[in-house]
């Protein structure tokens, strides 16, 4: 089995390096045959990457505990499922994912390229030599099939120490595999614009190559930091979803940078602005997720102690500058072909907001990366270690997030080019009075916390233009096809699903703002109970009724049975438990949530009182929090949306053209220009 | 014998990486996959469409509908310039530096000619 | 170009915004890092200043007592008493023998004043345990 593993990832390396050499070599010298065999070698990459996983999730699977890594992630009495996703579960098991997502994703970009252009030959250059470093990682480093040698020979133990109790839960077991999928898949677009750059083109084809790459991409991405919330928040106790911890900010970099990149492609294909911008993000995006896995596996920043203790930190390094430095090369001796087809017209227009709302994303991400590495930068410059909390990052980004909430609304609504106070007018009276009147409503209704106030007019500014967008042209359609309302809407999103699904995208952020927005409400409290005795927080009273053992196989522990009512009315029973893990000794609480629109009622017993007389529970009541993860929901199913091909003019039901439709965006490479 | 199966795999990877045969080799794309210029134009009558649509909808003023309308078509007509007809700017110059176009008055021979026969001017660029 | 002018003087005004935002959120919330050997130099000038301190539990010291949680930190042989009032509820994780980091200040009776409290499991066969992404490291307080 190690043999197989090690073998494969041996060969693996070599071919990797192979593919690299030959399609730069096949792509300068236009030689065909190069360029097809380096096409075979990320095929032969593929397979070999497989079986080596292969060989991996095997051994967990079979309970081999010769391996270390096995011994060090699983143990017999664990479900199947958490054995399989012990293969993410470790330093060594996780690079070995990374590779196979990264071998995955770069079989199919070359399957789908199935023409010799250009472009190819250098974006399978790209992808391999970033596979070429993850696979030396794998095989030299950090390799997940070293056996355990106690004494001479191999040995094995008898069990594993197995998978910490909080990681086994269902979130877990998606959370890495897709937020894996969106950090790795940020290589592609990547790759095409250095091959875009690289063969000397003007720069169109690499974004609409990769519009659709970059959008799932990003999903998954997002996706997987929001599933890292959502269990942060059932599973730590306290009801927190968003820290400030470095390795969580090292997942929100790049995404930032992605969500720039998602909006100023649009200002590149629609008036050939900002192409410099793109490519610079574009970079940014995969460096950041480089730089976001360096600082997960290296312990540079989470550990208090000397830099670098993990041997991983110092090739990351080196590959970060390599790639860093060839991409600045090639983006400084390409200016010429970046050159912006228009100028900006006026500030109040369509291109504007797309400038701030890129330049708000960046400076963010700035910002949350100072505040991440500050411990290394204050050490190197000054000597002392510093670091900064929560406070720091939150001062920043709630005004930031804010503003760039008010571009979302803002931006759909005015014109390209210019917009005239009198357009203003037209479009944002009746929104802006709207949030006004709420906050107003709000004011009077004894809420005092500015940024709630104007967080809630923010959201309804920006429900309201969205609104009206639908509404608008569900009605333009409607006059033509004589639909009922909302079926004329259905047609409006077909016709152009990218900018539709944008709208839902830009909904599901603004529900997300509303639960953000509810923590500034929190109330708590923590209350030592006898059975039998009651507490009041907010308008709920939780009665103990009882504190029972509970036993099994894996571990032991108390269940708090609370009785929760609500002004003398019975709402039912929330049972927070206290375990203790018989493999591990680990103690966790699990808590109990009563999830509601309006609030969610959170308990956690965190154990007995010093005379074991009294539980000690402590309740949360933590207002409109639900509603981040039903803005989540909606904010996937809006990119889905984007990711449908738009209706193309003429062959809806009505049969007639584009002139009262906006144009969809259809299938670029197609659409042949008509000519006037 | 798992160790064998992996070295016949590996082997397997690497022959099957370097023996490509000509057949194997794929079609070459066609040399024009996009002409940038019209991508512009598509774009700018994608433009086109949003706009009517905008006014339509009620989103813009009466002003800057007329305006961004006209900036519109202005732009439309350059590119459509630099394709349209049928015979681009590039070919036109070539022509008129062979003398076989009149630079003066446009009009066309089959050969080269020192004064053009319908304007009388010279047909040399530069000279009135 | 006078537009590029308003834009640049727009920009100028946004990132001058957050730019001063920052800076205070930072000088707020500095925090240093400080072994517990550096500690005991620092003597009388290490009171009320706000400090991070990590180091192993010592096993059998953690006691609840008059709604505080008191225990020591040991490292490098020399060890810290800490007391930690926070509202939130303490990691999971915390128990004697965990690798823990403790945010606070020094308190003139020699005790340290913990307001957060954050801690790492154990692990048997390396010293820096590979967690998987986004696994964070169990804390307590704000």
């Amino acid at each position: 089995m190690e043999n197989l593993g090690s073998i494969s990832l041996l060969v693996g390396f070599c071919l990797s390096l192979y593919a690299v050499a030959a399609s730069a070599a096949g792509g300068w010298k236009r030689n065909a045959f190069l360029v097809e065999s380096s096409r075979r070698a990320v095929y032969a990459v593929w397979v070999l990457v497989t079986a080596a996983s292969a060989a991996l999730v095997g051994a967990l699977l079979a309970d081999d505990f010769r391996f270390a890594y096995v011994a060090s992630n699983s143990n017999r009495s664990l479900a199947a499922a958490y054995k399989f996703a012990a293969w993410w579960g470790g330093q060594e098991g996780s690079l070995l994912f990374w590779n196979w997502v990264l071998a995955s994703y770069a079989a199919l970009v070359v399957r789908l390229r199935r023409t010799h252009d250009a472009l190819t030959p250098w974006v399978t250059a790209t992808l391999m030599a970033t596979q070429g470093f993850f696979l030396l990682l794998n095989a030299f480093v950090a390799s997940p099939f070293r056996m355990l040698a106690v004494g001479r020979g191999i040995t094995e133990v008898p069990d594993g120490t197995g998978l910490n109790p909080l990681l086994q839960h269902w979130a877990m077991i998606i959370h890495p595999p897709v937020l894996y999928l969106g950090y790795v898949g940020f290589t592609v677009p990547f790759a095409f614009a250095v091959a875009s750059l690289a063969a000397r083109q003007p720069g169109h084809e690499w974004i609409h190559l990769t519009r659709r790459w970059t959008i799932v991409t990003w999903l998954f991405q997002g996706g997987g930091i929001l599933l890292g919330a959502a269990w942060a928040y059932a599973v730590l106790g306290w009801g927190g979803y968003w820290g400030w911890d470095p390795v969580e900010n090292a997942s929100l970099l790049p995404w930032l940078t992605a969500t720039a990149f998602l909006h100023s492609v649009m200002m590149q294909e629609r008036r050939g602005m900002m192409k410099i911008w793109n490519v610079v993000l574009i970079s940014c995006t995969f460096l950041l997720s480089i730089l976001g896995t360096f600082l997960t596996r290296s312990g540079v920043v989470s550990s208090v102690h000397a830099f670098g203790k993990s041997p991983l930190g110092s090739y990351f390094v080196v590959f970060l500058g390599l790639a860093l430095a060839v991409t600045i090369y090639l983006i400084l001796s390409r200016l010429e072909y970046l050159k912006p087809e228009a100028r900006l017209q006026s500030v109040v227009s369509r291109e504007s907001s797309f400038l701030l709302n890129g330049l708000i994303l960046l400076l963010v991400c700035f910002a949350i990366l100072w505040g991440t590495l500050y411990p290394l930068i204050s050490e190197v410059f000054s000597g002392e270690k510093m670091t900064v909390g929560p406070p720091y990052f939150n001062r920043v980004n709630i005004p930031a997030g804010l503003f760039l909430l008010l571009l979302t609304g803002i931006g759909p609504l005015v014109a390209w080019r210019r917009a005239s106070p009198d357009s203003l007018r037209r479009n944002f009276l009746w929104p802006l009075a709207a949030a006004l009147v709420l906050a107003a409503g709000l004011f009077a209704a004894g809420v005092r916390h500015p940024y709630a106030l104007v967080s809630f007019g923010l959201c309804l500014f920006v429900t309201w233009t969205i609104g009206s967008e639908f509404y608008r042209g569900a009605r333009a359609i409607q006059a033509r096809t004589r639909q009922n309302l909302p079926a004329a809407a259905v047609e409006l999103a077909r016709r152009n699903t990218r900018r539709h699904g944008g709208y839902i995208v830009h909904l599901g952020v603004v529900l997300m703002f509303v639960g953000f927005t509810g923590s500034a409400f929190n109330q708590e409290a923590t209350v030592e109970l006898k059975p039998a005795a009651q507490a009041r927080l907010g308008h709920y009273e939780l009665r103990l009724a009882s504190v029972r053992p509970v036993e099994n196989e894996n571990y032991a522990g108390q269940t708090a049975l609370v009785e929760v009512s609500q002004n003398g009315r019975p709402l039912g029973s929330l049972r927070p438990e206290r375990r203790l893990y018989k493999s591990g000794g680990q103690t966790t609480s699990n808590v109990a949530i009563r999830r509601g629109l309006t609030e969610d009622l959170y308990l956690n017993f965190a154990g007995l009182s010093e005379d074991n007389q009294r539980a000690v529970l402590q309740a949360y009541v933590f207002p409109l929090v639900s509603w981040i993860w039903i803005g989540s929901v909606v904010l996937v199913l809006g990119g889905c949306i984007c990711l449908v091909p738009s209706a193309k003019p003429g062959h809806s039901r009505t049969g007639s053209g584009g002139a009262e439709s906006p144009h969809p965006e259809g299938t670029r490479a197609e659409a042949r220009p008509t000519r006037h | 014998m798992i160790t064998v199966a992996a070295v016949i795999l590996a082997v397997g990877a690497l022959v099957f990486t370097v023996m490509v045969r000509a057949g194997d080799v794929l079609e070459a794309e066609p040399s024009a996959p996009s002409n940038p210029d019209e991508e512009r134009l598509a774009a700018l009558e994608e433009s086109l469409r949003d706009l009517e649509f905008e006014q339509r909808v009620g989103k813009l003023s009466e002003a800057d509908y007329q305006q961004t309308r006209q900036d519109l078509e202005r732009e439309m007509a350059q590119f459509q310039a630099r394709i349209g007809g049928g015979v681009t700017q590039p070919a036109v110059e070539a022509r008129v530096a062979t003398a076989l176009v009149c630079p003066h008055c446009g009009a066309s021979f089959p050969t080269a000619l020192k004064f053009c026969g319908e304007c009388g001017r010279p047909m040399r660029r530069n000279t009135p | 170009m006078k537009v590029y002018w308003r834009f640049a003087a727009l920009t100028v005004v946004i990132v001058g915004t957050l730019a001063w935002l920052a800076a205070g959120g930072f000088n707020e919330t500095k925090t240093y890092y400080k072994t517990i050997a550096e500690l005991d130099q620092m003597g009388a000038s290490a009171i009320g200043k706000r400090l991070r301190v990590a180091g192993d539990v010592e096993a059998g010291s953690i006691a609840r007592a008059g709604g505080g949680v008191r225990f020591v930190l040991r490292q490098e042989q020399r060890t810290l008493r800490v007391v930690y009032r926070g509202t939130a509820p303490l990691p999971d994780t915390f128990r004697d023998g965990a690798q823990a980091i403790a945010d606070g200040r020094m308190g003139s009776d020699g005790v340290f004043q913990a307001t957060k409290i954050q801690a790492k499991c154990a692990s048997k066969y390396e010293a820096e345990p590979g967690r998987p992404p986004g696994a964070p490291v169990r804390r307590a307080g704000l």
